[in-house]
């Protein structure tokens, strides 16, 4: 009933009597400092940490015998602990931090238990440092995304349980009974990766499924992984960003409920499509075709609404520091999804399975579009966070230039070098040396953008300190800093 | 426009365009107002058709009857796999059997695989007249056994060998004489199925044989 | 889709419905397949003791991330020798992790047991790849074995190298490996898939009209 009932009366209390717009902000703002700050600089520090094992992943490929000797830093471990620093560590302090602002700011109302918020991130932080420990040590087990070692699971679990709580308690507190996608998406990532965290975890350790089926398992979390927890957090923060900060509201938002619940549906399975052919049922593996082909309709959803919105204020984009990185994620997860969507196909995953082309769309997900996007808010919400202007703006462009021009030369580095690799694995039989020969030139492109996107992560880093320290101005002192926002317009005809 | 020349190129703050609760106004206000013809839901709707025809003609062709044992997928491949679990066996040609091997598993405990047997106890193979004789005696012997004393190679031994006529099958048999036959220097001929087979139907069924019922043969 | 409990509904409904569908039924199905045959036909075959030890160094150095164990029917596995059949669940029974792998940075390792089966081209291909295997870009696992100082008669399980490789180690120094070495090498030499699965495809019987 009461479902029912709020489906019908969304209720907008004037909160015009506790002081004026701004000031709610700042209240709710300073309500969850310190806790969000936590989570940045988390993901800031495992974002230098990631981009250097990156580095050096991609130089062993090219020189095995660098950094040979060490035995705990051989390329069986650096690459785990690259993509497991990057996911668990950046990309998921970053989207938990965009999440947890936008669902507060989004909610009007200062937010307490922030006590319970950085208590659970501290948590985070430390399991995500006892896994990659765990990998250094050689305690990984062979599953995708799944490498950090047992042991460091139920502190992974138990605190993004504490930063889950959190948020639906600040989700539940909301002064505004009506909701927006960004906080459906939020919702979503959270329920989604209790859900499949504990399903891999216990179907592949716990209670280990027979054989190949842990693999399975593995490939169907792996893909979730991605698709139902760091792409819905992204979602959340561009579905936000694009009306705050261009003021333009989404165009053809009527139809976010259909690509939020569809990509939901084809996310859930997508995972599976990467089992074709090896020893696994292969109906499960087409199963992952036809939901990675699904994926169809929610991108093609989003693409209108993001590109029409974004391109309907084109002059603002490269003037705003979020926007643009905005921008730069929805082009990278248009490209993304298309690549999975045809790098699914049996026809192409004859060519291309084995090879670095799925670490190259991987790559591009996680980092061309959700890394860049919360970079972007990110850049949103420091200032308001910390009443500061950012202190270098050239740093902030040329950090900018670094990322975006880094991830393209690994994103084509992989695609192009997975490519090339594949169809001579898969369809000849030249020999692996031979084969590894004519994919050298590729292995030196992704090396370079790793080099290249290192100095822009670096600047980051940079930017991030710096506002952090920088004593403030006399303008930065005021509370006027920041103005007033107006109402977003909307005019229908 | 001439400010724009002379400000940074980016500000040091996003300005908000949109207070939050706009935000959340205006996109409940967009959800519940139905825009007739609008290019959005036309596309959606396409892209909608567009998968649901790819998930319906996939799922014909590879989703193998979601047959969880099978690791093809393509219905081609799963009728060759079929038709090949359910050809035809080959036809039964000759079929060789390997005297040695029935000798070890049947012959090696009493007669020893040197074919020496034992002093005393059982007699040998190897060098006896009984087996390089006539065929038809180690025939007789394998079908039906033989019991009483017996002078093999200047020694008498007294035992009861048993017989295999119901255990081993005439192409066995033969393949079993053939190779005590020509084992160890023993060199007498080969010994075929038919040959077993007539014995057998000519001695019927009856008992052990004794060594002077055998001589005959000599 | 205001309220939280109808978000939660909702997805939970949605990846219930994935996981029930494409894990748990097909676990349930396929997922309890016993081994065929005793003692040495067993189906699969079974890891000795040495070699079983050699898994867990195997999943220690994460020899995953580039290597797969799997031989597919499609594409050019059979041709290139590393099996002579598909790979099948039956042959993964046994494994309580499986390293099937996603990634081929160097070749399918499930049936090397069958193809190279000299003890010393191992230990030294993990000594060095560069001895045995020139313009690999799989590292050394030096780390892998005991450098001793020689004194008198050396040991008779040090690497012998070739000439050429000679002064790449210290003179009067010998290698010596490890049990984790030892454990590695009969690993790889019981990495098998090469008994007969009836159901298993190969080219011959899909090519059976």
């Amino acid at each position: 009933m009461n479902l029912i009932c709020n489906l019908f009366s969304s209720i907008f209390p004037s909160l015009e009597g506790d002081g004026s717009q701004r000031e709610r902000e700042q209240k709710i703002d300073s309500s969850m400092r310190f806790a969000v700050l936590g989570l940045i600089k988390g993901s800031v520090f495992w974002l230098l940490v990631a981009s250097l094992l990156g580095l050096i992943v991609s130089v062993k490929l090219i020189s095995p015998t660098y950094l040979s000797e060490y035995a705990w830093l051989t390329y069986g471990k650096a690459y785990p602990a690259f993509w497991n620093a990057l996911v668990y560590g950046w990309l998921f302090n970053a989207g938990l931090a965009c999440v947890a602002w936008i669902i507060a700011r989004l909610g009007g109302r200062p937010i307490g238990n922030s006590g319970v918020l950085i208590i659970a991130t501290a948590a985070w932080n430390l399991a995500v440092f006892i896994g990659l420990f765990g990998i250094f040590r050689g305690d990984q087990t062979p599953y995708r995304m799944l490498e950090f070692p047992t042991y460091a699971a139920p502190f992974l679990f138990a605190a993004f349980i504490g930063i889950g709580i959190w948020i639906l308690l600040a989700f539940k507190a909301r002064a505004y009974r009506s909701s927006f996608a960004s906080q459906w998406y939020a919702l979503a990532g959270v329920f989604c990766f209790v859900w499949i965290f504990t399903v891999a975890q216990v179907m592949i350790f716990s209670l280990p499924a027979q054989g190949v089926f842990q693999s399975v398992v593995a490939a169907w979390f792996g893909g979730n992984l991605i698709g139902l927890v760091v792409a819905p957090f992204a979602f959340a923060t561009i579905y936000y960003l694009i009306p705050k900060a261009l003021g333009q509201h989404i165009i053809g938002y009527r139809q976010s409920g259909i690509a939020f619940w569809s990509w939901i549906f084809f996310s859930s399975a997508a995972g599976l499509a990467s089992l074709v052919n090896g020893p696994f049922p292969a109906w499960v593996a087409s199963v992952g075709v036809v939901a990675s082909f699904g994926l169809f309709l929610p991108l093609s959803v989003f693409t209108m609404q993001f590109l029409t919105s974004l391109f309907a204020s084109f002059s603002k984009i490269w003037d705003t520091v979020s926007v643009r990185y905005v921008f730069y994620g929805v082009v990278a997860f248009i490209v993304a999804t298309v690549l999975t969507i045809i790098g699914s196909l049996r026809e192409v995953q004859e060519l291309t399975q084995f090879s670095q082309f799925a670490d190259g769309v991987r790559y591009l997900f996680l980092v061309g579009f959700a890394g860049m996007a919360f970079t972007g808010m990110v850049y949103y919400i420091l200032p308001r966070l910390l009443n500061k202007e950012l202190p270098n703006s050239s740093l902030a462009d040329l950090q900018f230039w670094m990322q975006g021009l880094g991830i393209f030369l690994i994103a084509v580095g992989m695609l192009s070098g997975g490519y090339a690799h594949g169809s001579l694995l898969n369809g000849s039989t030249a020999d692996t040396i031979d084969i590894l020969k004519a994919t050298d030139s590729y292995l030196f492109l992704t090396a370079l953008g790793f080099v290249i996107a290192a100095f822009g992560n670096f600047a980051y880093a940079v930017s991030f300190i710096w506002i952090l320290l920088s004593p403030r101005t006399e303008k930065e002192k005021s509370a006027g800093l920041i103005e007033p926002a107006p109402e977003l317009e909307y005019t229908h005809s | 426009m001439q400010d724009d020349q002379e400000q940074p190129h980016l500000p040091g703050v996003d300005a908000s365009q949109a207070s939050d609760e706009s935000v959340l106004r205006v996109h409940a206000q967009i959800r519940r107002k139905r825009i007739e013809g609008s290019p959005i839901a036309f596309f959606t709707a396409t892209a909608l058709i567009i998968v649901f025809v790819f998930a319906w003609f996939y799922q014909r062709r590879y989703f193998a009857e979601y047959d969880s044992t099978s690791v093809l997928h393509d219905r081609q491949d799963i009728a060759a796999m079929e038709a090949y679990k359910n050809r035809p066996l080959e036809p039964e040609g000759p079929v060789v059997v390997d005297g040695g091997k029935v000798y070890t598993q049947q012959c090696v405990a009493c007669h020893q695989g040197s074919g020496q047997g034992l002093a005393g106890a059982f007699p040998p193979l190897a060098g006896s007249e009984w087996v390089t004789g006539a065929p038809e005696i180690s025939i007789k012997v394998l079908l039906a056994g033989l019991g009483g004393e017996i002078q093999v190679k200047g020694n008498t031994y007294n035992g009861a060998m048993p017989a295999f006529g119901a255990v081993l099958n005439d192409a066995e048999i033969a393949a079993v004489i053939t190779y005590i036959r020509t084992e160890w220097d023993n060199d007498a001929g080969e010994v075929t199925a038919d040959q077993v087979a007539a014995i057998r139907a000519d001695i019927g069924s009856r008992g052990a044989w004794t060594a002077g019922e055998l001589s005959e043969h000599f | 889709m205001n309220r939280g409990p109808f978000i939660f509904i909702g997805v939970l409904i949605i990846v219930s419905l994935s996981w029930a569908i494409t894990l748990v039924k097909p676990i349930q199905e396929g997922g309890n397949l016993s081994p065929v045959g005793k003692g040495a036909d067993r189906v699969p075959a079974l890891l000795a003791g040495l070699a079983e030890q050699g898994r867990e160094v195997y999943q220690e150095q994460g020899c995953v991330n580039c290597h797969t164990q799997q031989t597919l029917v499609i594409g050019s596995d059979l041709e290139r020798g590393w099996g002579d059949r598909q790979s099948m669940p039956l042959d993964y029974i046994d494994q309580n992790v499986v390293f099937t792998g996603t990634n081929r940075v160097g070749p399918d390792l499930a049936n090397v047991g069958e193809r190279r089966t000299d003890a010393d081209w191992h230990y030294l291909h993990f000594f060095n790849p560069q001895i045995v295997t020139p313009g690999s870009n799989m590292p050394p696992f030096t780390f892998l074995f005991e450098k001793r100082k020689i004194v008198g008669q050396s040991s008779d399980r040090a690497l012998k190298l070739p000439a050429e490789f000679q002064d790449t180690i210290e003179e009067g120094y010998e290698y010596v490996p490890t049990r984790d070495a030892d454990a590695l090498v009969a690993y790889m030499l019981g990495l098998s898939q090469a008994y007969d699965i009836e159901e298993a495809p190969t080219p011959e019987k899909l090519a059976y009209k």
